[in-house]
């Protein structure tokens, strides 16, 4: 039996949380005029001065809106807007989440006029939205706010076309001058991008100094940077068009319901915190394991590898999320900042270091879901004697008080054995086992008693299980290991928004929780260029591991110096 | 199954756990129990009720509970009829089905007045309770009364009730009217915990209606105009001469107290005071609709003036696609006039989904409370359609 919700207890977000108090503020301040019988509204007295916020938004639980603006996509024929952008968009038109003043300005090399650009996504629509069929009255309604400006990234003329084209869409579709720019494009045109904006006066200053005005925000798709320099470089270009609260860099994994829910499982049950860290935790495993190939990004693959695709963005982040304390408040700034600390709280990992801690490996032949799979080396786009990395598995540790001697086993890697996300907590075993064990196997593993884990499952399958021992009914003390199981398929049905759609509103309304900050950037690369480098003088190619399996031998050879092993989940 | 109702509820248990247990001679595809909270439906009638298994079904896709439907039948000999099934979701991974479990009972004669007893033993363990009253209520109601006290959350549905009932629900929880509260919770009648949440239906069908208001006020040029409102008209699907409707009072009384607007009486006729300065005319019209239920909202517009600056915005639901809306927006400087239209959905009105909605809202809300007091202090000087 599975209950997800206790008597009186009541499911929030980390954001309808603090929405929540707010709320409850809110009503205390509306009671106390009820009984001095002052009038209910919160009115101004005076009639010059400005009111702060709508008074008709006051209370308002069931949506989320934006105010009224134009996305400009740069890289508007590309993957990413056919895939996830576009189909998020409509998503959001759907659920009425997008303000009555709207238009989506594409860009891209490709020669399309608007009305070939609406066809085109119009087809991306109705293949990759989770809403099906399209509905047509309301995509009718939607693609009049479609436009398209031919140009490319480093031409100036695209960057007066576009200028004029958002003067146009503002007198025509109300967007007010706000803009929210999206880089769905190769970070070598970020740089070209931000300039052109720039010269062109598209770029209102700050939104902070001017909170009624136009705004303008940007945001960067990853991998930002190849490396802490280039981090940095492109870091300063956008500093020199952007103030950092107009810049939004994506990490889709944040925008997960299970990554979301890491920080109100942690800081919204008391259960868990006094159990989260070195008095109780022997160590924490966390997986990002993908069980397809490149999928015709081999070119791209050869640039990356999987630490920079996915060990220094998002399996950093999850450590982040894992690790961090509580902070001070639900601001993006107060969440960032924390995240920060334990990014400058992981040990740095000397040259030595590299070689105990760190395992590389490269897939060759194997079978995936009863299927042969090519070799890396055999993939479109990668050189027979490619050493780029298809797997990489760490020891880190965060230096601080909670964590201190607590390892982080994180693995990321292609073609292994299923696709899953998850973080699991390993707890320390019992001190002293009162049962004997239940067969010879287990004598020496406390009397078949294995710690108690928790696992947070991103991808598939979303939910957190607890295991723990139980007894078997019978006559005989028969120890068993269970797991409670919670699955949010079950708790909340299926109806769960795509990352993209969560993080492309929370950029609209300029929250930046949910996206990375410089300093958490620059961080991360810090941390993990440290590896590359070793890795650049390292003239041995990656172990290979057969694809369909768990990484290379040494990897497990890496827990088991530590008397431990890796879930096999 | 009919006995009496403690033998009818030992074999209720007993078919619930068998829906669990798994024979070893018959080999079953895998399910898992899933189970959020007690979602406790009772409707004034079995026929009602039996409407309602289908709806009740179709939430428990969503929202994993164990629901107990449960139809009155006053005039009937003292008995309780119960069933019991497991409503499967097949898993989309190929992984067990997802089921909750549903109890259907039908009360007759005087055990409608020992139901709780009878829900009681039924519920699931510390999961909360919903309790989904059909029809209308009012707080010493002795069918109602024993179940509110149980429930952590409430959920009326003012158009098939009255304003009155949802209002005097609202201020039972509040705990600001304990004479008329029923007795035993935390004892005197006041609520502990602040009282079980109130949900209404008709105000969730409403959410989108507010939204679409508040969007009219949203650039920050305009949102002086909120408080000069000189203008609100309501268009519902009834005949001339009606009064206004649940939802339509609800959206008034929503927009008062946002707007810190009072009904005050002018020779006899209902006038809506500004807090400052100025009135706001308040005009009701009627549209036959044959597509909607009677009372349903059809139209709001909503009018707005102040330093040169004039707005006219209106939400007008389609004609064919009822779920669908067309809202507009003309705001005028000077001689500029810009104007904004969007089609918007207004969320999916079919039972299912608008409870499914309404479970999901936070539980206390206290724009409800203000809205549906404000428009119940206007039932003295009702608006009519002209």
């Amino acid at each position: 039996m599975v209950f997800v919700e206790t008597k009186r207890g009541r499911r929030r977000d980390a954001r309808s949380v603090l929405q929540y108090v707010s709320t409850l503020a809110a009503g205390i301040a509306q009671v106390s005029a009820k009984n001095t019988r002052l009038p209910l509204c919160s009115a101004p007295m005076s009639t010059h001065e400005p009111i702060a916020t709508n008074p008709l938004r006051r209370g308002l639980v069931e949506d989320r809106t934006s105010d009224a603006c134009a996305v400009v996509i740069f890289g508007a024929s590309g993957d990413l807007t056919r895939r996830k952008l576009m189909p998020a968009l409509y998503n959001l038109a759907w659920e009425r989440a997008l303000p009555g003043g709207f238009a989506v300005v594409g860009v891209a090399r490709r020669d399309k006029t608007d009305d070939s650009f609406r066809n085109d996504m119009r087809q991306a629509v109705s293949s990759f939205s989770r809403r099906k069929p399209l509905d047509e009255a309301l995509w009718a309604d939607f693609e009049r706010g479609l436009g398209y400006v031919r140009g490319a990234a480093n031409e100036p003329a695209t960057y007066s076309a576009l200028r004029a084209h958002l003067e146009r869409v503002d007198a025509e579709r109300g967007t007010r001058g706000n803009r929210l720019f999206y880089l769905a494009v190769p970070p070598s045109e970020f740089g070209p991008i931000v300039d052109g904006l720039r010269a062109e006066h598209l770029v209102a200053r700050s939104d902070r100094a001017r909170a009624d005005g136009p705004w303008t925000r940007v945001v960067f798709e990853k991998p930002f940077g190849h490396d802490l320099a280039s981090a940095r470089v492109l870091n300063d270009s956008v500093a020199s068009a952007f103030d950092e609260s107009q810049v939004f860099r994506i990490d889709h994994y944040l925008g997960k319901e299970t990554v979301q829910n890491l920080l109100v499982f942690r800081f919204a049950n008391l259960l868990f915190e006094p159990v989260w860290g070195r008095e109780h935790v022997d160590h924490v495993q966390i997986t990002v394991a993908e069980d397809i190939g490149l999928e015709g990004r081999g070119r791209f693959y050869e640039q990356t590898g999987v630490t920079r695709d996915i060990v220094e963005n998002h399996l950093m982040q999850l450590l982040c999320l894992t690790a961090m304390e509580p902070p001070i408040s639900l601001s993006a700034d107060a969440v960032r900042d924390e995240k920060v600390k334990v990014l400058r709280s992981l040990r740095p990992m000397e040259r030595s270091e590299v070689a105990q801690s760190v395992v590389r490996g490269q897939y060759g032949r194997g079978v995936v879901h009863g299927e042969e799979a090519p070799a890396y080396r055999e993939e479109p786009d990668v050189s027979a004697d490619s050493r780029v990395e298809t797997y990489v598995a760490m020891r880190c540790f965060v230096d601080n008080w909670r964590w201190s001697g607590v390892p982080f086993y994180v693995r990321a890697g292609k073609r292994l054995a299923r696709r899953l996300t998850e973080i699991a907590v390993v707890f320390h075993e019992v001190p002293r086992t009162l049962f004997r064990a239940n067969s010879p196997q287990n004598a020496g593993a406390q009397g078949g008693i294995t710690p108690n884990v928790l696992a947070v499952r991103i991808q598939p399958d979303e939910g957190i299980a607890l295991r723990f021992i139980s007894k078997e009914p019978g006559q005989q003390t028969v120890l068993r290991d269970v797991a409670m199981d919670f699955r949010y398929g079950m708790a909340f049905g299926s109806h769960t928004p795509e990352a993209y759609e969560r993080l492309l509103l929370d950029a609209m309304r300029g929250d930046a929780t949910l996206f990375t900050r410089r300093d958490e950037v620059e961080a991360q690369w810090e941390y993990i260029d440290r590896v590359l480098a070793v890795w650049a003088n390292d003239a041995q190619p990656p172990p290979i591991y057969p694809a369909g399996s768990w990484g290379p031998e040494q990897a497990d050879e890496l827990l088991a110096r530590d008397g431990r092993r890796w879930r096999k989940p | 199954v009919s006995a009496s109702p403690s033998e009818v509820l030992v074999r209720m248990d007993a078919e619930l756990r068998a829906l669990w247990s798994s024979s070893p001679g018959a080999p079953e595809p895998p399910k898992a129990r899933a189970c959020t909270r007690n979602l406790v439906v009772v409707a004034g009638t079995p026929e009602v009720a039996d409407r309602w298994v289908r709806i009740v079904d179709d939430v428990l896709l969503s929202v994993p509970a164990r629901a107990i439907v449960v139809g009155l039948d006053l005039d009937g000999a003292d008995g309780l009829d119960a069933t019991a099934t497991a409503v499967c979701t097949p898993s989309a991974g190929g992984g067990p089905a997802v089921c909750s479990e549903r109890v259907t009972l039908v009360a007759h004669g005087g055990v409608c007045l020992r139901l709780a007893s009878c829900v009681r033993a039924l519920c699931a363990n510390d999961v909360p309770t919903t309790l989904v009253w059909l029809g209308r209520v009012h707080a010493d109601d002795p069918a109602f009364a024993p179940l509110a006290r149980d429930a952590d959350r409430i959920v009326l549905d003012a158009s098939q009730g009255s304003l009155a009932s949802l209002a005097q629900m609202v201020r039972w929880a509040q705990g600001t009217n304990g004479a008329a509260a029923p007795s035993g919770r935390g004892g005197g009648g006041v609520p502990v915990d602040g009282g079980p949440g109130v949900a209404d239906l008709a105000w969730t069908r409403l959410a989108p209606w507010q939204e679409l208001c508040a969007r009219m006020f949203d650039e920050p040029r305009l949102r002086e105009l909120a408080l000069r409102v000189s203008r609100v008209g309501i268009v519902q699907a009834s005949s001339a001469g009606a009064a206004l409707g649940s939802e339509g009072g609800l959206l008034l009384g929503w927009l008062a107290t946002r707007l810190g607007w009072k009904a005050t009486s002018l020779a006899g006729k209902l006038r809506l005071t500004r807090p400052h300065e100025g009135t706001v005319r308040a005009q009701l019209r009627a549209e036959p609709s044959p597509d909607v239920p009677r009372g349903t909202l059809l139209a709001i517009e909503i009018e707005a003036a102040f330093g040169g600056v004039s707005l006219h915005g209106v939400v007008r639901r389609d004609e064919e696609t009822t779920d669908a809306a067309t809202w507009k927006l003309e705001v005028t400087r000077g001689a500029d006039t810009t104007r904004i239209e969007q089609r918007v959905r207004l969320r999916a009105s079919e039972p299912a989904r608008l409870l499914e909605r309404t479970l999901r809202r936070p539980p206390h809300d206290l724009a409800l409370a203000e809205s549906a007091a404000w428009a119940d202090e206007l039932r003295g000087e009702e608006l009519a359609c002209g």
